[in-house]
């Protein structure tokens, strides 16, 4: 288990490397100059080289590669090039924002997408079946930017229920985490409802059944452990989605993520910036998967981490 | 928080700040200010000449690196005359020179504060300035808080309310929300699409205010169709520029009658170009040129596109098969600051605002030979003479009667000449609940706030 | 562990009975029936689209501007004053292009790295995985804008985009299928007579995960409709005046509150869409193997 552990963290390493390697060539593929976005459209081309001196954009690819590699690992990730803050810093303020919503919704989607599935299967066929999948496609598609501005209309403007936007107590949490987390509900009820379908067809629940165990209790007893492994996949993959994907929730809502810091710094060109946020998205999301593989062991003992 | 040497009113106009009264040399060279006594920076150091001429030291020395280096390049010295007199000298003829001090960067900070902050950390500093209200905190991408300023040198036009807590909104659906909720007292800005939901609401209002920007398309005057005369003239002639003004601006827009607007100075009135299909066509005929395909570029804002979209269908009508770029802000200002050798620009919808309200800054970037790309954004790579010459001289005088001559003459050749397709000058809108009053967007986006109270 | 107790059965032997089976299976499923109708109606909409349609789908009337649905306009028309209908019949044989193509260019993709990966395994697994596992912790956005950064906006980039965007997918799906097959009698045994690997990998394995990659398709094209729009969403799908319908949808955004027919109908037809698409793959996994993880 815990060899298992430390080759696992260890195989995040190159993971990481190709994602910055990848941001970073990405990033100097895309058309758009830091320095001009820096400067603005009146600055002049002396401002301009100045700029793109100071960013060290003048070196060749793997130097700049090299030095801010370094620079990373002795925890500096440089300067954003549209505030000047230092990018740790920036990334430090939006990131508790950030989980906080995502523990919000991705509550949220677990706790609707459970109920809904596990409805839905013992109910196989039912017109409730029926209309809980109908309303899960919905829920997959319904974009988000919609769904966020009408829950706006409703609960923050007419109702006065909730704060319309930004981040304060648990009642600014209310609308963003129940737009964000609506998608991942659908999502969860799905795999939930196929899962547990697949599980209760299995020979040794028909025989608890016919055991005369009460249907419920076999659901909750026996059904639904089994048929949580590839729901914890889901959650986990939705997880780090919504960690890293909530840009048109933040942007609705104008709530300090690192969602929105992202497709900002994407757009300013804030090379600095962009490189730091996807180095972290990328250390949640394997991180959370590490923790989801390690959550299958705990579900299912046959699973086990030898090799 | 910080005021400059001289300001603007939320109607552009010029007016003074911290300097009382000021005096430019016939030659333009050298400027000098006589400083309003008594005033005190936030942290309550004296303000005077020194520390005037510590801010202008700075910003013009290019190893702070600060943004605005290139505005203030042109001053070769800052000179202390005596407690409350500086004296500014250029290193050539700049007419321009005062509309520069009132741009929003000529804000005036407190050297005892920036000293003590040029070491630390960025978000360490405090802005410290002058101005009715103060620095209180900023958390990137959340809020910026400032409150009033107790020993304001002017307390007639003093803080009015206690504090302000400004706060960025991308979203124009949810600014527009937190106004109708009472989240917010003012937004800026209502795009046009949702003025409506605002108009016969009880409680808010819409602060609207003329801008000083000009919408137009720039044409490739170097490629051809373009290179004649009777070619840009007849699309002026195509376009129904009141049609896209009654739909995508809802009504708030008026005609472009010179690439500058009304409120800018040194604008003159010339003409407008009507809407004349039949005319435009005669044109094209005499220029013998038909079935044009080409490429209109504008960025990827949701009323930009709409325009783009209806000047694609009404070029259409007179055989322009025109293709709508619509480009992510970062990459189309790449595209468009390219050499002009390497240059695809064709087509170009763009707007501009004088950050300095003054018509050297409205036209010499847009349209002079030293402007093409990628020094500057003469998008339209027009070569104009004479129109240059004009812009020289209005730089070669402070006489604001000289400058202004020549700027009627620069914008009589653009109007003639068309290197653009002329189309509106708009109006920006607020939205400001009932509860407040006195604050309006400036002709140059910005909010202008400093004058809010509550009713 | 679920596909290989699902092809326990020696599938490979009586192919024909199989996909037969599965045809039945579907046509008694009255969810996958539905879906599949409509799927047939947006695609005869899509055809049939220059031929029954009222008003010409980019033909701009700005002095008809935001007029709610009326007899003239049966759905009403945009800010353009362009005619809400004709443009959303236009637009579902783009979305649909956009749907099939990216799919299928992401599952083509996928199903060679994945049946590459999933047969040799070793050094050649690992890196691929490593660079599926890369894909994957990349937000799709930002993977998204550099695509159609680096290679410009338009129909084409956004088939290239959604569909590099589905690889890793197809990948994973195709590689779990090809190990699990790769264990069974008939593949040892073909290895065993000396056939060689690209032999085994066409007739041996490729057939046994037919299966799988259909129905991950068909759920595909829906998603590759929904990552269009989004992109068109944030300016970088189908460029205007295109009536594609995440694009339209994107234009009706400002009107939410004043003109809600113009983001609403759009709206609708994409839902539709995806919904019909999913019922379909559902239908066609519960038909073909219901264990089957999609």
């Amino acid at each position: 288990m815990f060899t298992y552990f430390v080759r696992r963290i260890l195989a995040l390493i190159p993971t990481l490397l190709g994602v910055s390697i990848a941001v970073f060539l990405l990033l100097r593929l895309v058309p758009g100059d830091p320095a001009r976005m820096a400067a603005g459209l009146d600055a002049t081309e002396a401002d301009l080289e100045f700029i793109r001196r100071d960013l060290g954009l003048d070196k060749s690819l793997p130097e700049q590669y090299l030095t801010w590699l370094n620079r990373a690992l002795h925890g500096d990730m440089g300067r954003s090039t549209r505030t000047r803050n230092p990018v740790t810093y920036e990334i430090g303020l939006r990131l508790p924002a950030t989980w906080q919503l995502t523990a919000v919704s991705i509550t949220v989607a677990v706790v609707i997408g459970l109920v809904t599935g596990i409805t839905a299967a013992t109910r196989r066929n039912s017109l409730l079946d029926y209309g809980s999948m109908v309303a899960a496609l919905l829920g997959i598609c319904t974009p988000s930017f919609w769904l966020g501005l009408m829950l706006m209309l409703i609960f923050a403007v007419q109702l006065h229920w909730f704060p319309t936007s930004g981040r304060g107590d648990w009642r600014h949490l209310v609308l963003p985490g129940f737009t964000l987390g609506a998608g991942a509900a659908a999502i969860i009820a799905r795999v939930t409802r196929s899962s547990l379908l697949e599980v209760l067809n299995q020979d040794y629940i028909r025989t608890a059944v016919a055991k005369g165990l009460h249907e419920r209790a076999v659901i909750y007893r026996h059904a639904l452990k089994n048929a949580l492994i590839p729901v914890v996949t889901v959650v986990g993959l939705e997880f780090g989605y919504l960690l890293a994907g909530a840009v048109i929730t933040e942007t609705v809502f104008a709530y300090p993520g690192v969602g929105r810091l992202l497709v900002d710094s994407i757009s300013y060109r804030d090379f600095p910036m962009v490189q730091g946020i996807l180095l972290i998205l990328a250390s949640q999301f394997v991180l959370i998967n590490l923790v989801v593989d390690l959550l299958y062991g705990w579900l299912d003992p046959r699973i086990h981490y030898g090799n | 928080m910080f005021e400059g040497l001289v300001g603007f009113n939320e109607k552009m106009e010029m007016q003074p700040m911290l300097a009382e009264r000021w005096e430019a040399s016939p030659d333009a060279t050298t400027f000098t200010f006589y400083l309003r006594k008594g005033v005190k920076f936030h942290d309550g150091t004296p303000f005077n000449a020194e520390a005037v001429k510590y801010n202008f030291d700075r910003v013009t020395n290019p190893d702070n690196k600060l943004k605005r280096y290139s505005l203030y390049r042109i001053i070769a010295k800052t000179e202390v005359v005596d407690e409350y007199t500086v004296k500014f000298t250029t290193s050539e003829p700049f007419g321009a020179m005062l509309a520069t001090f009132a741009h929003p960067a000529g804000g005036i900070v407190s050297p005892a504060a920036a000293k003590q902050g040029a070491d630390a950390p960025a978000f360490g500093k405090k802005p410290v300035g002058t101005g009715p209200y103060k620095f209180v905190e900023w958390v990137p991408g959340d809020h910026l808080t400032v409150e009033k300023f107790a020993d304001y040198w002017n307390p007639a036009q003093g803080a009015k309310v206690d504090r302000f807590i400004i706060k960025p909104v991308p979203e124009a659906g949810t600014r527009i929300n937190m106004l109708l909720a009472g989240d917010a007292h003012f937004i800026n800005t209502v795009p046009y699409a949702q003025v409506k939901q605002l108009q016969g609401n009880p409680n808010v209002a819409i602060a609207a205010n003329e801008a000083i920007y000009t919408f137009w398309v720039a044409m490739n005057t170097q490629k051809e169709p373009f290179k004649d005369k009777r070619v840009r003239q007849a699309l002026n002639y195509a376009i129904d520029k009141q049609a896209i003004i009654d739909s995508v601006l809802a009504g708030y827009g008026k005609l472009a009658d010179s690439p500058l607007a009304p409120r800018v100075w040194g604008y003159k009135s010339v003409k407008t170009y009507p809407y004349d299909l039949q005319k435009a066509k005669e044109l094209l005929a005499q220029a013998g040129v038909s079935n044009v395909k080409t490429t209109l570029w504008s960025s990827d804002s949701t009323e930009a596109k709409q325009v783009a979209v209806a000047l694609q269908g009404q070029l259409k009508e007179v055989g322009f098969d025109v293709e709508v770029m619509a480009m992510e802000a970062a990459t189309l200002s790449a595209e468009r600051f390219k050499k002009p050798e390497e240059n695809k620009s064709m087509m170009n919808y763009a707007g501009w605002s004088p950050s300095t309200g003054d018509a050297d800054w409205g036209l010499r970037p847009l349209l002079s030979k030293e402007s093409w790309p990628p020094t500057s954004f003469n998008l339209a790579f027009w070569d104009n003479p004479e129109f240059d010459a004009q812009i020289k001289a209005g730089l070669q005088t402070a006489d604001p009667e000289k400058r202004k001559a020549a700027y009627a003459k620069a914008q009589e050749i653009v109007m003639e000449e068309a290197p653009w397709i002329f189309l509106w000058v708009n109006t920006l809108l607020g939205g400001i609940s009932t509860k407040c009053d006195g604050m309006v967007i400036q002709p140059d986006g910005i909010a202008y706030l400093r004058t809010g109270y509550f009713k | 562990m679920a596909i290989s107790e699902a092809v326990e059965t020696p599938i490979a032997a009586r192919p024909r009975s199989l996909w037969r089976d599965a045809w039945t299976r579907l046509l008694r499923n009255r969810a996958a029936i539905f879906g599949g109708i409509i799927v047939l109606l947006i695609i005869a909409g899509g055809l049939a689209a220059p031929f029954i349609t009222p008003y010409d789908p980019i033909k701009q009337n700005l002095r008809a501007s935001l007029q709610p649905p009326s007899p003239t306009h049966l759905l009403g028309t945009d800010v353009h004053g362009r005619d809400i209908f004709s443009r959303i019949l236009y637009g579902a044989a783009i979305s649909l292009r956009i749907g099939f193509l990216g799919a299928l260019l992401g599952g083509a993709i996928g199903v060679v790295l994945g049946l590459v990966s999933g047969f040799y395994g070793g050094a050649v697994d690992m890196i691929i995985m490593r660079l599926v596992d890369i894909q994957l912790a990349f937000p799709g956005l930002l993977l998204a804008i550099a695509i159609i950064a680096v290679i410009g906006p338009g129909l084409e980039n956004v088939i290239i985009a959604v569909g590099i965007f589905s690889v890793p997918t197809f990948t994973r799906v195709v590689r779990g299928s090809v190990l699990s097959v790769k264990q069974q009698d008939f593949v040892t045994a073909a290895r065993t007579v000396g056939a060689p690997n690209h032999r085994i990998m066409r007739l041996h394995l490729f057939p046994n995960i037919l299966a799988p990659v259909l129905v991950l398709l068909t759920m595909r094209i829906a998603t590759a409709i929904l990552t269009a729009a989004s992109l068109s969403f944030l300016g970088l799908g189908a460029q205007p005046p295109t009536p594609e319908w995440g694009a339209m949808l994107s234009d009706g955004r400002d009107y939410l509150v004043l003109a809600p027919h113009v983001a609403t109908f759009p709206g609708l037809a994409i839902l539709l869409a995806v919904l019909g698409f999913n019922l379909l793959g559902d239908g066609l996994r519960d038909a073909l193997d219901p264990r089957m993880r999609i």
